[in-house]
């Protein structure tokens, strides 16, 4: 992409420039995000759709640059308040983390210390990034948040096994969102829950997300509920993105044959014939030639197979990595 | 012929201890459920959450739990007592599709060991090169390529190439039922269709019917001739799918419909839910257990239990509402 | 056909391992083999240094005498070759341990998985049984069984060793058997008309394999100590030798003062040796199994 750094637009609150995040094995490179580049604006819902294996946990990590051995990161930019996460010391990091950036990792409900109230985790949670704090500042900071997100005040004195996923989740996104984050990461924070739980905590996320002016990513394999609080979406296949746009734009008028086909996979009542998509996912081990979509691709051409399309703007804010638009 | 139903449970009940000593409580996981599939070719969907008792009555119609009262008939004839006498038989008709592609293989042996102890248990196969051709074959028509799968442990494969060796598997012994228990909620969106659509051939090609559990209105759609809805181990409403799903009766039907996300950002939701009510329990131990978390609740439905009342046109839902 | 059928996924399994054996564990069996067939080939080596005389006998050689090239260890007390005499102490050792840690390993498997798999009052049975057996001080009755029949030989010592460490083994297997009797696989099973014991031999045991292997290797390494100890209290038979016994009498007779140095540090080390080959073979293992202590994936 050309001469990114100038046309990066002032609203930008996070731009990710080429990033890579591979993992180390015996057999070789695993490329789980292979070049990934997008902008985040302030205030904004942004979507990472994809399913599994495309690489959007790794990325997650990858931005918050809480990759773990044998992860590394092997390259590109983070740029969050126009400064370059990945060139950051331990410490610097540590003062953004929580206060500015703030993560709901997958699955984060079931890693709530069994052995401990909600209201030391809690507590716990905000002292250790907010060193200034009191003890009681933190204590009532952690009772508000409880009441933020509908749950009633002596939630603080139970343990989590008394709680429902639901609540558990709730209490996971108190704590994440209790130093007023600029920017909060949600890797698939619905997955494991009822539908009808779901719904309410798509919601929250949602209004907490007006109530604090606070940017979301918002990572999820279902496209349904992207469709239902995203403001922009980006489509990751195979380690890349591959379309970027408004949801309605994508939705609407899907460019990619691949986000076509993950929105004509979606199960509706009434349509008799959902389709899918031929093939099997690649590995990561071993990406396709070319555009990494062809295998399965019923557009594919000679071309799509030899040259790799790279994720270019087609109108204002549209973005998408495939031949048939070049 | 006799009007049997091909499979029948009649007042079914499990019912569980737990606590130690002095604080023993019982918890009834299922809760007199009472329902049947009729014939061949024939799909129920079995519709609940977390906590409805779904996973368990796929257990105990497989044998792998026995019921605390009530009785499961398999062709007019005690589940209990085919596992007793006939198990070999029992199974040759009665196959399951469990959720987890993972944890149904045992890590330890290559993945075609499955398809090769199925036929050499059902005795599908004579000789070394039939059983080659019958599994070769029977993973072409699931769509796999045998030089990509055979020979290879499950963690070499991904989740929906795992989840089809099943189908293989079913292909290859053709039983009267298949219990499937959240078939496809562990595997790719995109690939769920494909997977979908051979169970629906399973049922109108090969006359096998399926009690398709799943916790997903919509993909239940797919394939289902009725819809029975379940909530803490009750079933609260049952009738063809067109009619549950266009009308639904029951107000917990209501609101599994109306929480699906609707993948239009055009109709998107208006009303926020109170996630208080959604997730609060009845502490009663009387009345209807969806009492706290109706939005129609009166008085009576914290005194008494409905019960499960079939309607004029052939539905039937357990509701105060509608008597 | 039957037990190639069996052994099958043993063998690939054996195959695997070696292949993805890390640095830890073929080290520790590399000693461990070089310390076997030493075991194995001291009969012939003895016979050959010492001209088919058993080196226990009494009297063959001059006593007290310190190191030479034909005594490379000197002799003791009793004009015994102290070479010879180490050489089968380290065999007996060696058949000690393997075979009591081998009799505690199939105890412990057979009553863990009953345990485990039938549960109910089976399970109580034994387990009340295991508990009571793991609170009694082992090593304490251990000595006195050892001192009131002083004259026992090899497999009676190995029986009583395997008696006191089976229970320790026989909560892990049954705590093992009891996750992976709820696996879908084991449900998979039942559903292809297995039976109980099909299930057992062939679905759970196959993977309990790494936790019998370390248990096995923790047996052994503990029935060394229990009997070393013993040893070095001067307990145990006096004609069967043992590294432990051998130790016994280097301390007793206050070799070290002598300034008979080879003959202390040989035997010590020798046992040393069998401790470190079994704790890297335990380390070696776990750490295969748990990839996440590794640092490189082995996917």
């Amino acid at each position: 992409m050309p001469e990114r750094e100038d046309r990066v637009p002032m609203s930008s609150l996070l731009h990710v420039e080429e990033l890579k995040v591979y993992y180390k094995s015996v057999w070789g490179d695993y490329k789980a995000v292979d070049g990934v580049t997008f902008d985040v604006f302030e205030k904004e819902i942004f979507s990472i759709a994809g399913e599994s294996g495309c690489g959007k946990s790794t990325l997650a990590e990858g931005i918050l640059r809480l990759v773990k051995p044998p992860g590394f990161i092997a390259g590109g930019q983070v740029i969050f308040n126009n400064v370059d996460l990945l060139k950051l010391s331990e410490e610097e990091l540590r003062k953004i983390r929580w206060t500015k950036l703030a993560y709901i990792p997958q699955g984060s409900m079931n890693s709530l210390n069994p052995v401990l109230k909600i209201k030391e985790q809690m507590v716990d949670a905000i002292v250790d990034h907010c060193p200034e704090m009191e003890q009681e500042e933190a204590e009532e900071l952690a009772y508000s948040m409880l009441s933020e997100v509908g749950l009633p005040v002596d939630v603080a004195e139970m343990y989590p096994h008394q709680l429902s996923g639901g609540m558990k989740q709730r209490v996971i996104i108190a704590t994440a969102l209790a130093l007023k984050p600029q920017l909060v990461v949600a890797d698939e924070p619905t997955t494991a829950l009822d539908v009808v739980v779901q719904r309410g905590i798509l919601q929250l996320i949602k209004m907490l997300k007006e109530k604090y002016d606070m940017t979301v990513i918002f990572i999820s394999h279902d496209m349904a509920a992207h469709a239902q609080i995203a403001d922009r979406i980006a489509i990751m296949y195979a380690g890349k993105i591959v379309e970027i746009g408004s949801i309605e734009k994508v939705f609407e008028e899907p460019l990619h044959p691949y986000t076509r086909g993950l929105i004509d996979s979606i199960p509706t009542i009434g349509r008799r014939n959902i389709k899918g998509i031929p093939g099997v996912a690649p590995s990561p081990l071993n990406w396709p030639t070319g555009c990494r979509f062809h295998p399965r691709c019923i557009f594919a051409t000679e071309a799509c197979s030899k040259i790799e399309p790279p994720l270019e703007e087609l109108e204002n804010g549209r973005y998408v990595a495939c031949h048939l638009y070049r | 012929m006799n009007e049997q139903a091909l499979l029948e449970l009649r007042n079914v009940s499990k019912e569980y201890r737990v606590g130690a000593l002095l604080l023993k409580r019982t918890i009834r996981a299922v809760n007199n459920v009472t329902f049947k599939i009729p014939r061949e070719a024939y799909a129920i969907a079995l519709i609940g959450e977390s906590g409805s008792g779904k996973t368990t009555i796929a257990k105990m119609i497989l044998g792998l739990l026995k019921p605390t009262s009530g009785e499961i008939l398999y062709r007019g004839r005690n589940i209990s007592e085919w596992i007793r006498k006939n198990k070999l038989e029992y199974y040759r008709e009665v196959q399951p599709i469990f959720q987890d592609p993972y944890s149904v293989y045992n890590p330890v042996y290559r993945i075609d060991r499955i398809l090769k102890v199925t036929a050499k248990k059902f005795k599908l196969a004579k000789t070394k090169e039939e059983m080659r051709s019958l599994i070769t074959k029977a993973l072409e028509d699931v769509g796999l390529r045998p030089e990509d799968v055979l020979g290879r442990y499950p963690h070499q494969l991904s989740g929906g190439e795992r989840q089809r060796i099943m189908l293989a598997r079913i292909l290859m012994l053709k039983p009267r039922l298949i219990v499937a228990d959240e078939p496809v909620s562990m595997i790719d969106v995109s690939l769920r269709a494909s997977f979908l659509e051979k169970l629906r051939e399973f049922k109108e090609k090969m006359g096998i019917s399926c009690l398709y559990i799943s916790h997903d209105l919509h993909s239940a759609s797919y394939l289902a001739d009725t819809i029975i809805v379940l909530y803490r181990g009750c079933i609260v409403e049952e009738g063809p799918m067109e009619k549950v799903l266009s009308e639904p009766l029951h107000p917990y039907t209501q609101q599994l419909l109306s929480s699906i996300p609707i993948p239009d950002p055009k109709q998107r939701w208006k009303e926020q839910v109170n996630l208080a009510t959604l997730e609060a329990v009845s502490a009663l131990g009387r009345g209807c257990p969806f009492y706290v978390r109706c939005p129609h609740a009166m008085e009576r439905c914290s005194q008494e239990a409905p019960q499960l009342k079939e309607l004029e046109d052939g539905r039937k839902v357990s509701c105060f509402l509608y008597y | 056909m039957i037990t190639s059928n069996l052994l099958r996924p043993y063998v690939t399994n054996m195959k695997k391992f070696l292949r993805m054996a890390n640095w830890k564990l073929k080290l520790g069996l590399g000693i461990l083999v070089f310390l076997v067939a030493i075991g194995i080939l001291e009969p012939f080596i003895n016979a050959v240094r010492l001209g088919g005389y058993d080196p226990m006998e009494i009297g063959r050689f001059p006593r007290w005498q310190r190191s030479s090239w034909e005594h490379p260890l000197g002799t003791d007390s009793f004009g015994r070759d102290l070479l010879a005499v180490t050489l089968r102490g380290l065999r007996y050792t060696l058949i000690l341990c393997f075979l009591s840690g081998a009799i505690a390993t199939v105890i412990a498997v057979i009553l863990g998985v009953l345990s485990g798999y039938v549960g109910g009052w089976l399970d109580t049975i034994i387990g009340s049984f295991t508990n009571g057996l793991l609170v009694i001080p082992t090593f304490p009755i251990f000595l006195l069984i050892s001192t009131y029949f002083p004259r026992i030989d090899l497999l009676t010592m190995c029986l009583i060793l395997a008696a006191f460490s089976w229970p320790f083994a026989a909560r892990t297997i049954r705590a093992q058997v009891l996750s992976l009797k709820n696996r879908e696989f084991v449900n998979m099973a039942k559903t292809c008309g297995f039976n109980d014991l099909e299930i057992v031999v062939k679905e759970i045991i196959p993977n309990m394999l790494p936790y019998v292997c370390t248990s096995l290797a923790f047996s052994i390494v503990g029935a060394a100590f229990a009997e070393t100890g013993a040893r070095l209290l001067g307990i145990g038979p006096q004609d069967i030798p043992t590294l432990g016994l051998i130790l016994n009498w280097v301390f007793a007779s206050a070799y070290l003062m002598q300034g008979r140095y080879l003959e202390v540090i040989i035997p010590s080390s020798l046992l040393v040796f069998i401790f470190v080959s079994f704790n890297m073979i335990i380390i070696g293992l776990d750490e295969m199994f748990n990839p996440r202590l590794k640092k490189v994936t082995g996917m």
